[in-house]
């Protein structure tokens, strides 16, 4: 993995080098995920916060943080960089190699599905690179508006092995953007491709699984995560000073989640519990939501007064301490959003990403409505926009958007 | 009847009964309007078939509510024996049935559509050639609310002889259809594909539920009918105006021809148009 070799690995504290990857991922049949459970003081709290919200009296403290945790600043990139480095997607792209080698009987094509935001094609780009496959990109939106297979005609005929890391790029809902997709099923799963591993967005797999010649077998997802994993991966992810111990802190309680470089660790506790519930046990999940919500004293803060309500651990006077804010918080969506919104985000997810424009041509929406409920949701952190131009769901706010649609009726996806 | 026998009919109404016949109506009226307000204001921060289980609850609890407040007056008026109760209620029976009959016929109508639930508030019914949705079931009407906005309050005494239409019949879900004529000279097949990939497209499509399209031919032209249902029944007109929509869009892409009528002469009546 080129940038986790960019990263400061000199530093790398001893848990990172006892880690084992293998401990990490596991690629089991869709059938059999898992997800981690929800501490039930987290469930009863979630249960609270809804039956609050249905009687009007829903607005969150979130929405005014504690002034502990507001006088937190946000961490500099470079630094965030060092305390949750890049997952090793090789390791994972091996570990997939292996699993889909197991099979005694092969299937031209194999499948690998997982939640939006969870890696999926970036494992799939480390196995292409790692079995020099042929990586197929997905079509032009003008190639699938336009219908016909002329994209999958112009990469098949070859008997090399092929990836491809993103199905759900590959079709539009729209009466013209299923063609190429069907096309592409059908005749992978007779073989008429070679053998080929797809990946795909659970979203996407399930409306797929309506409009489409699905597969019932050879379909694999990442496993979920427990606590005690994910505090170990997390652990394993910072990258510090051997001599130097680090503590990450729950800003609000101030007891520390888990530690590097110490006699004890920490196994995350309650906090973990609940990071790996609102992850879905997805490692790339975790860690999308964990560096999200590293903070630091700001640098003005000479007194040395902890914004925490209580003391930290005694007795560390060396240890570097990382606070991290509102673990058990998620993005609430505006009370202001009507139905129109649930159409916008159930799309994006179906699509794992739309430009603006696009998001109007395949919605019964006038363009300058999407161009109005864009930025609001943008502004509650439920969206943001790519570098290339997509909007999508963000990661803190998948939870929230996931609950949103599915009581209101919407097909989501299974993880 | 003479004074004395109504005197051992009925009992002597003091203060203290008249107070606790008070009591008992007007807390009865404190349940009966806390009920109606607060259970559609709950059921209108729910979707699906929780919020139509609680709008349907209202006028089932407002029965059970006037049911109990009776139970409880009567005796404190009348003398309960078998002999007393059967000479009041039939009295009473008789006056209504005369008086006020149509208000009475309304009445137990509304007690049997209770029973029954040929509509319950948040269905989309049909009685009398008017289409909207139940807002309001009350002790002897039920108001609807059209497409177009207006407050219709009905009799349940239709019950009796007028057919009900229940679109989704307390369910959240309910069969849209949207019909394209296209002119009879086309490839069938790619056009009812094209309609399957409409629908199957539509953001408001109940995604595993029921979707067909049928055709039949009709004098001047073939005829397409999309049934599929909505993801909520408060979707309907936007659904069958997607479906619209971009069918049309769609056919046009195809370059399949919609039907026309032919041109009228003067003088001349329209022919059958199907």
């Amino acid at each position: 993995m080129t940038e986790e070799g960019s990263n400061p690995g000199e530093q790398a504290s001893p848990s990172n080098q006892t880690f084992s990857k293998e401990t990490l991922w596991e690629f089991v049949p869709l059938g059999d995920y898992r997800p981690p459970d929800k501490p039930a003081v987290s469930a009863a709290q979630h249960r609270w916060v809804s039956l609050k919200r249905l009687f009007g009296r829903g607005k969150r403290d979130g929405n005014t943080p504690a002034k502990a945790e507001a006088d937190l600043s946000g961490l500099p990139r470079e630094r965030l960089d060092t305390l949750v480095r890049p997952l090793d997607w090789d390791a994972g792209a091996e570990v997939l190699r292996q699993t889909l080698a197991r099979d005694a009987r092969p299937l031209p094509v194999s499948f690998l599905i997982g939640p939006p935001g969870g890696g999926v094609a970036d494992l799939l780009r480390a196995l292409a690179a790692r079995q020099d496959a042929r990586r197929i990109e997905p079509p032009s939106f003008d190639d699938l508006l336009a219908g016909g297979t002329a994209w999958l005609d112009a990469w098949t005929g070859d008997a090399q092995s092929w990836v491809l890391p993103h199905l759900e790029h590959c079709w539009l809902r729209h009466p013209a953007g299923l063609e190429s997709v069907r096309a592409l099923l059908a005749r992978a799963s007779i073989g008429d491709l070679g053998r080929g591993v797809i990946g795909c967005d659970s979203w996407a797999w399930a409306y797929l699984r309506h409009v489409a010649p699905m597969p019932v077998a050879g379909v694999l997802t990442v496993q979920a995560l427990d606590s005690q994993r994910l505090a170990r991966l997390l652990r394993s992810l910072a990258a510090v000073d051997a001599d130097r111990p680090l503590h990450f802190c729950n800003a609000r309680t101030g007891k520390r989640i888990i530690a590097v470089n110490d006699e004890d660790d920490g196994d995350g506790g309650l906090d973990m519990q609940n990071l790996a519930a609102q992850a879905g046990g997805n490692p790339a999940i975790a860690r999308a939501l964990w560096r999200a919500r590293l903070r630091s004293e700001p640098d003005g803060d000479e007194n040395g007064e902890s914004p925490q309500q209580d003391e930290p651990p005694q007795g560390e006077r060396d240890t570097e301490i990382v606070w991290v804010s509102g673990l058990r918080d998620e993005p609430e969506l505006p009370d202001s959003l009507r139905e129109d919104a649930a159409l916008v985000l159930h799309t994006l997810l179906l699509h794992n990403g739309l430009p603006a424009w696009m998001l109007a041509a395949l919605l019964p929406l006038h363009r300058f409505r999407v161009q109005t409920i864009l930025p609001q949701l943008s502004a509650a952190e439920i969206v943001e926009r790519d570098l290339d131009d997509r909007w999508r769901v963000t990661a803190t706010g998948y939870a929230p958007v996931r609950a949103f649609l599915r009581e209101r009726g919407f097909p989501i996806g299974p993880l | 009847m003479n004074e004395q026998k109504i005197s051992t009919l009925l009992r002597d109404l003091g203060a203290g009964a008249l107070l606790e016949i008070a009591l008992i109506v007007a807390g009865a009226a404190v349940l009966v309007i806390a009920v109606q307000k607060a259970l559609p204001w709950l059921a209108n921060r729910l979707r699906g078939k929780r919020r139509h289980f609680l709008l349907a609850m209202v006028p089932l609890l407002r029965l059970l509510i006037v049911l109990a407040a009776f139970l409880l007056i009567v005796p404190i008026v009348i003398e309960p024996s078998l002999q007393n109760m059967i000479a009041v209620l039939g009295s009473i029976g008789i006056a209504l049935g005369f008086a006020l009959k149509d208000y009475a016929s309304s009445l137990v109508a509304g007690i049997v559509a209770v029973g029954e639930s040929p509509y319950r508030t948040g269905d989309w019914v049909e009685i009398a050639g008017i289409y909207g949705e139940v807002k309001h079931v009350g002790m002897r009407a039920l108001q609807l609310v059209t497409p177009d906005d207006d407050l219709v309050t009905i009799p349940h005494l239709m019950l009796w002889n007028q057919p009900i239409s229940n679109a989704n019949n307390g369910g959240p879900q309910l069969q849209c259809v949207a019909q394209f004529y296209l002119h009879p000279e086309h490839n069938a097949d790619r056009a009812r594909e094209a309609l399957q990939d409409v629908a199957l497209t539509s953001p408001y499509l109940a995604v595993g539920r029921s979707m067909t399209v049928v055709a039949d031919e009709t004098p001047w032209s073939t005829r397409y009918r999309i049934r599929a249902y909505p993801i909520d029944a408060r979707q309907q007109f936007d659904f069958v105006t997607d479906l619209t929509v971009r069918g049309k869009a769609e056919l046009m892409r195809l370059g399949i021809r919609f039907a026309a009528a032919p041109p009228l002469r003067e003088g001349s009546a329209p022919a059958d148009a199907g």
